[in-house]
């Protein structure tokens, strides 16, 4: 069973590597080509200092050639190698780097493509994401570098084909010896490796917490809370045990790896060496079949011949790592998504008769958030929902956005459902703001319009920017809108306060001229006053359209057509404002609590809610 | 970027670079001393073994086989040459796998700690300044790397002392002409490699922005904050692509530029000065010294050309490791600099705080995050009596925040004095000062800890669990809970635990607000406490407040009015200036800024016929 294991690791790993190799060669075929033909010409110069080059030299001293022969050929070494050098240093200097760059071009356009491709749920999976972050993260280096790797397999191999050759030109019997660093290479060297790689995965979860601490000492956000608590003791106690774990990890595998490091380099180097050397004297001085040149040669051609095999050695054993790597990059690029944002469909129309959700249930990971939900909703109807928190009112949203796909049940739109759409446009019918959003590092305007091209933009803009409160802090940064957002690109980008980032988020929902539009929770960072007026704004931007919103600020609900009570993934009421409250039931409970807080009273008897 | 163009103008002394670099070496050396050592000891052994195997040993065995001398001592020499080599590699195995294994983590966690003891000690307002938070940020994502260079540093340092006495002293008795070969080379090698290493510094500089927006729009890819955004907004990925490609042509753009400059210094400084006197010069040398004057023994020629590359390998050491030692003093200064800062913030005298409920008392304070900036705070005078409930409401950016953090000294004023119970609290211990304030901040932070931890921000066993208990029910979290499976040891965050658990944003809230139930203190201070609350947890959150705050001073900040309404007294902040105050009744009848705040919000809660 383990032996199979093994194969199949092995198998995989090559396959992996010529994948790569391939789509390296798709991008860059002069990578490939110069990447092997450097190994090449590196390797051949190689062989031929350590195994010809003193040669020739030692045996025409030998036999008393002309001073003048040896001088000849060793300048027209000398002009051969100038001009190998010529050609590696060009490869170095000038095709690697432009041809790194068209390479990290090309590979990352393809992962870029695949990834805004994948479903949401992809990000959220952190078996998913870790491997695909592990891919994308030093993906134009590593491809490169598996490249490089392979060629130096395979003329690796072919030089040590060769210099082993000149050995069994030498003496046969010599041969015998390269026996030695083999085992201590590929037999020794593997079980070190293996050791080590098992004491580096114990210590992954230990480095994490390290990291972790690390980055928690940095970053601003966890500032206040070091200076007002202790709990720093906490985090020092984290970091301490995880360096303590580190190091009895490193003791208890430590004789182990010294065990076979030990043996790997006396077969690498002392048994080759030292061994070569008395089987050489010995057939020099007692059995006299061996001349001084052939000696001289010998022992230089032994030691070349151990280091191009620790070369070959490290060059599989990394292959064998990149493999690893490559794997997971082939495993994202070749996902099949589950909701591709490329999926093509039927066209919807631009007006919206209803929404439909027809006994939907979503769960994620076990835990179901929406259980048998049931509901439509009209056109140009205005509908809110209410509830605890985490009962599931933004899963319906992100439901609806078909960001995710129901685990049971069906939604439709128009009658039809929306997994027959064509995607995209399926959610250009939607603009949307939520609570969680992101600011670029783009320019306000493109902020603002995200990518998306009309007549007479800038109006565009300037009417949302003054519909979300936000215009006179605009026109106040010194370009306007075409002030570029965070500081990421210019030290002089703007930052924005969590409320006017806020109103940015939902100025992006009024720029879209989308028949429906979505509203969580636009004004949790908002000022009573702002609130007020982004609330009357969203209202009149509403009217002729179908909206939807969540908010926890029941006074602005009071407006909406329909409201819908959630609780724990379920509808519990459902109806106008006017009509709950005479219901009684959970909503008027909870708008009663809320107004009781404003109203200063104790109860709210005969007040007209 | 500037940081780069600060470094390679940079000078610095000899004396400022070997001051620096022994400093990090006292250091590595205090955490573990073995560790260093061995590690040099090894080096130093390695080298002379090399020596004696490689040079001496081969010359030895030449020049027998060249003499004819006789076999048993040939042999006799090989043998004990192949024990003490092997003894020597048994010290390496256990320098390298087991006291270096060891010894490392603990080198790490020495440096680390002592920039984290002082991270946590610096005044807050670093994190504000971009130039002083760089610093910061450098200092400590850079210190493994660091230590890692300094380890290679020392290695390297002391094998190469090692082979450049081995090699010169080799030459000095074998044939000292040789040296003037070396020195021709390395003298030349040098210059141009200087040169070559400019030229890559200048494209490195160059290329900066354009990698920075290329990992930018890698980040945005990976990273699941922007996934929904890319997804909702499709147009604005082409928009990010499109940049990247221009990034990228940009740095093809910049590589071209220079590559036929260092092509041709790269050619100049590897074949002609390097290899050509090697493969060349040299061994015509030595061959004109054998063949035409007769001077030089064959094995000689073999030994001395084998052993030129190492004589010259131990001339560069000096050259090598001085701007690699520059490199790491530019970085230990700063960790010098940033050790050697001391906090603004310092109490004149030191006094253990009092923990009953505290008087607070503002005297035209001012205050303006940098020198020349306009005021935030602007001459704010008030007067907290102990035991009061006072409100801060205004609109965003009205210096609400900025005044709580001047209360709880994470700054001092630029104008003004604060007291407490009648003291300055510039009197009173930094630490004892904030840590007798209870406080919740809008933007909180959950650490990857239990639930316990992070209730107490302590050390676990410092932990009254009743308390805990106590504390989390009176912020309504006892329901969420009830539903951990570990109860207080439920482990939060995804960041080390497989089963660790993701509060959604209003659990988060509960939690942190139990901190300040907890801690149980004279002053208690709350920014926004229930902006993520739904209207019945709010409800239910205040009433607790009140119950639990019964005997405490209380600052809070809320967009709520339900909620500060039931201050005793409220101040209303406009452009860091109070411009009205008094209990919520009173503000009413003023009928002014307050007033119309108030109705903007509650009065949405009656029905308007």
């Amino acid at each position: 069973m383990k032996k199979r294991k093994k194969e199949l690791t092995l198998r995989e790993a090559i396959s992996n590597n010529i994948y790569a190799m391939r789509l390296a060669f798709s991008i860059s075929k002069e990578r490939v080509f110069h990447s092997m033909l450097v190994r090449f010409v590196g390797y051949f110069e190689w062989v031929f200092f350590s195994a010809f080059f003193m040669r020739y030299i030692v045996d025409a001293l030998d036999k008393g050639k002309q001073p003048g022969i040896i001088f000849a050929f060793i300048l027209i070494c000398g002009g051969g190698f100038m001009l190998t050098s010529l050609y590696t240093n060009y490869v170095e200097n000038v095709t690697y780097p432009l041809t790194a760059t068209k390479l990290y071009y090309g590979i990352y356009c393809k992962l870029y493509a695949k990834a805004r491709n994948v479903e949401l749920r992809c990000y959220e999976d952190s078996d998913f994401y870790n491997r695909y972050t592990m891919a994308i993260d030093a993906a134009g280096d590593n491809v490169a570098n598996v490249v490089d790797y392979l060629w130096g397999i395979v003329i690796g191999f072919i030089a040590t084909v060769s210099v082993f050759y000149t050995m069994y030109d030498i003496d046969p019997f010599a041969l015998l010896f390269v026996i030695s660093p083999i085992i201590g290479n590929f037999v020794f060297g593997n079980y070190m490796n293996k050791f080590e790689f098992k004491r580096y995965q114990e210590g992954i979860p230990n480095d994490k917490v390290m990291n972790y601490v690390n980055r928690v000492m940095y970053l601003p956000d966890y500032a206040k809370e070091i200076r007002l608590s202790k709990v720093f003791n906490l985090l020092r106690r984290q970091y301490d045990k995880a360096t303590d774990n580190n190091v009895r990890i490193a003791h208890k595998y430590a004789f182990r790896v010294a065990f076979m490091n030990f043996w790997r380099i006396t077969f690498t180097f002392t048994v080759i060496f030292e061994g070569v050397l008395l089987y050489a004297i010995y057939r020099n001085l007692v059995s006299k079949t061996m001349s001084l040149a052939e000696l001289t040669v010998l022992s230089s051609v032994m030691v070349s011949a151990t280091w191009i095999l620790i070369g070959l050695f490290e060059d599989i054993m990394a292959a064998i790592k990149c493999g690893m790597f490559v794997k997971n990059l082939r495993d994202f690029c070749e996902y099949e998504e589950k909701i591709p944002e490329n999926q093509d469909g039927i066209m919807p129309s631009d007006t919206i008769e209803s929404i439909e959700f027809d006994h939907v249930s979503f769960s994620y990971k076990d835990e179901y958030t929406i259980k048998d939900l049931s509901f439509t909703i009209h056109k140009n109807e205005i509908v809110a929902f209410v509830g605890h928190n985490g009962a599931g009112k933004t899963t319906i949203i992100k439901l609806l956005l078909r960001l995710y796909d129901p685990s049971e049940g069906v939604i439709r739109l128009n009658g039809i459902d929306i997994r027959e759409y064509n995607l995209r446009a399926y959610r250009n019918l939607f603009a949307a703001a939520f609570q969680d959003f992101k600011i670029f590092g783009m320019t306000v305007k493109d902020n603002v319009l995200m990518g998306r091209h009309y007549e007479n933009e800038d109006e565009l803009v300037i009417q949302a920017l003054k519909k979300a409160g936000l215009y006179e802090k605009i026109m106040s940064l010194p370009e306007g809108i075409n002030t570029m957002m965070t500081k990421e690109f210019d030290e002089q980008g703007a930052v924005f306060s969590g409320g006017e980032s806020q109103k940015l988020i939902v100025a992006r929902a009024f720029a879209k001229p989308s028949p429906i539009k979505v509203f969580d929770e636009p004004s949790s960072a908002l000022d009573p006053i702002a609130e007020y007026e982004l609330y009357n704004s969203i209202m009149k931007d509403g009217q002729n359209r179908t909206m939807i919103f969540i908010s926890h600020r029941l006074s602005s609900v009071k407006n909406a057509d329909r409201v819908f009570m959630l609780e724990n993934g379920r509808i519990i009421e459902e109806g106008s404002h006017k009509e709950l409250m005479k219901k009684d039931g959970s909503y008027a409970a909870m708008y009663k609590k809320q107004a009781m807080n404003y109203l200063a009273v104790d109860n709210v008897e005969g007040v007209e809610l | 970027m500037s940081d780069n163009k600060e470094k390679i103008n940079t000078k610095q002394s000899f004396k400022q670079v070997w001051s620096n670099n022994w400093f990090l070496l006292k250091m590595c050396f205090s955490a573990s001393p073995v560790f260093i050592i061995t590690i040099t000891l090894d080096q130093i052994r390695n080298q002379v073994s090399i020596f004696f195997e490689h040079t001496l040993g081969i010359g030895y065995v030449l020049e027998a086989a060249e003499f004819k001398y006789p076999f048993h001592r040939v042999a006799t020499f090989i043998l004990i040459l192949a024990a003490c080599i092997t003894l020597g590699m048994v010290f390496t195995v256990l320098a390298g796998n087991l006291w270096a294994a060891k010894g490392l983590p603990k080198v790490r966690r020495k440096v680390k700690m002592a920039l984290y003891e002082k991270a946590k000690e610096q005044d807050l307002e670093r994190y504000d300044n971009p130039e002083y938070y760089n610093e910061l940020v450098l200092v400590i994502t850079e210190a493994d790397r660091q230590i890692d260079r300094m380890i290679a540093f020392l290695q390297n340092t002391a094998a190469g002392i090692s082979v450049f006495i081995t090699s010169v002293i080799f030459f000095a008795y074998k044939d000292s002409s040789s040296v003037i070969f070396a020195v021709a080379s390395y003298v030349l090698s040098f210059i141009f490699n200087q040169m070559y290493v400019k030229l890559s510094y200048k494209v490195r500089l160059e290329r900066n922005p354009f990698e920075r927006k290329r990992e930018y729009v890698k980040r945005v890819f990976y990273l699941n904050d922007y996934a929904k955004e890319i997804r909702l907004n499709p147009e604005a990925s082409d928009i990010l692509i499109r940049d990247f490609k221009r990034a990228n042509d940009d740095i093809y753009r910049i590589e071209k530029s220079y590559a036929k400059r260092k092509f041709f210094l790269g050619f100049m400084r590897r074949f002609v000065t390097n290899d050509f006197f090697s493969y060349v010069l040299y061994i015509v040398y030595l061959v004109y010294k054998a063949a035409v004057l007769g001077t030089m023994s064959y094995s000689s020629v073999a030994i001395l050309y084998n052993s030129f590359s190492r004589l010259k390998r131990g001339m560069s050491i000096f050259t090598d490791i001085y701007p690699y030692a520059c490199e790491t003093s530019l970085y230990v200064q700063k960790i010098r600099d940033f050790l050697n800062n001391e906090p603004k913030l310092t109490s004149n005298r030191e006094l253990p705080v009092p923990k009953q409920a505290k008087a607070i008392e503002l005297r035209n304070v001012s205050f303006a995050y940098r020198n020349g900036d306009a005021n935030v705070i602007n001459n704010v005078s008030l007067s907290i009596a102990p035991g009061e409930k006072i409100a801060l409401v205004g609109y965003n950016g009205a210096g609400k925040t900025t005044l709580i953090k001047l209360i709880m000294r994470l700054y001092d004023p630029t104008e003004g004095v604060i007291l407490a119970d009648g003291e300055d609290i510039r009197v009173y211990k930094v630490w004892d000062y904030r840590n007798s304030i209870g406080t919740v901040f809008q933007d909180f932070m959950i650490f990857a800890a239990t639930v316990k931890e992070n209730v107490i921000l302590d050390l676990p066993e410092k932990a009254e669990t009743e308390r805990v208990k106590r504390a989390l029910e009176h912020s309504g979290f006892e329901d969420r809970l009830a539903t951990l499976e570990h109860g207080l040891d439920t482990e939060l965050t995804g960041e080390f635990a497989q089963d660790g658990v993701n509060l959604s944003g209003g659990e988060g809230q509960k939690l942190a607000i139990s901190r300040v139930f907890y801690k149980d203190a004279g002053l208690i201070i709350l920014d926004e406490p229930s902006s993520a609350l739904d209207p019945i947890a709010e409800y239910q959150l205040n009433r607790s407040m009140l119950e639990a705050a019964r005997n405490k001073t209380v600052i809070f900040i809320s967009h709520r009015l339900s909620t500060t309404r039931l201050a005793d007294k409220i101040y209303m902040l406009e452009n860091g200036s109070i411009v009205e105050q008094g209990s919520h009744e009173e503000l009413l009848a003023k009928n002014g800024k307050y007033a119309a705040m108030w109705r903007a919000q509650a009065g949405q809660y009656i029905a308007v016929d």
